[in-house]
């Protein structure tokens, strides 16, 4: 994932899929979601990417089986859902730091 | 960079019987409107977990739905080709308008500028067209 100002410079650059070679469908981003706090990526393959909008923190959400094809976020709540038929919430605030 | 692994989600809204194919928040009202290949769009208390309204919205996939700034009102497109425009009310949708002239499906809605009266559709037949809410 890139992140471009006004100007079109890019000013964050993330690699979000480690994978491709290897599982290349799968991890294919559906849908982007920005706010104020975060950029959340969601993939094919179910996972939801988090990133803080000054692009130093990354938080993985593991989602739900299946593909994730909707996102709606507001402020640290976030809905996510796809081809599982169910809606997952998430507080974005209270994530658990297991690896820096 | 530090990397965070949620180890769970906070809750499950269950009801669909399809695939989800379009969320939307309602800012400082605890309300999530979810679209579906169930033909259905569903109300949600987000705070309490519960659905509080099913609509029958559209004759196929609900595809896209979008909220008006302000937040009264919500657009829905569907793979029937129309867009409807619904007020939203303390426990629910009110239909105000269906929008039926795409020759395929709808992708994506957006409300032009920070107001509610045009709305702009885009739709699998190519087209963008835009819609005077008022007129419908």
């Amino acid at each position: 994932m890139e992140c471009l100002d006004v100007l079109g410079k890019c000013v964050v650059s993330q690699q979000i899929s480690s994978d491709i070679t290897v599982n290349a469908e799968r991890s294919v981003p559906t849908v982007i979601q920005i706010t104020e706090k975060y950029v959340i990526v969601a993939m094919l393959r179910g996972e939801i990417h988090v990133f803080a909008t000054n692009g130093t923190a990354k938080k993985i959400l593991s989602s739900s089986e299946g593909a994730v094809w909707a996102l709606a976020a507001q402020a640290d709540v976030l809905a996510s859902a796809g081809t599982d038929n169910s809606i997952e919430i998430w507080n974005l605030a209270t994530a658990l730091v297991l690896q820096f | 960079m530090i990397l965070w692994v949620f180890s769970q989600h906070q809750q499950t809204l269950q009801g669909h019987t399809s695939t989800v194919r379009s969320l939307a928040i309602l800012h400082d009202k605890n309300r999530l409107f979810s679209a579906s290949r169930d033909t259905k769009i569903r109300v949600w208390n987000i705070a309490e977990g519960i659905c509080m309204d099913v609509i029958a919205a559209h004759t196929g996939t609900v595809r896209v739905i979008t909220l008006s700034k302000a937040g009264d009102l919500l657009v829905s497109g569907g793979d029937d080709g129309t867009a409807s425009i619904w007020r939203i009310a303390n426990d629910g949708l009110v239909r105000l308008h269906i929008l039926n002239h795409h020759e395929n499906g709808i992708c994506r809605i957006a409300f032009l500028g920070n107001g509610r009266s045009q709305v702009a559709t885009a739709g699998f037949d190519g087209a963008l067209k835009i819609w005077d809410v008022q007129d419908g």
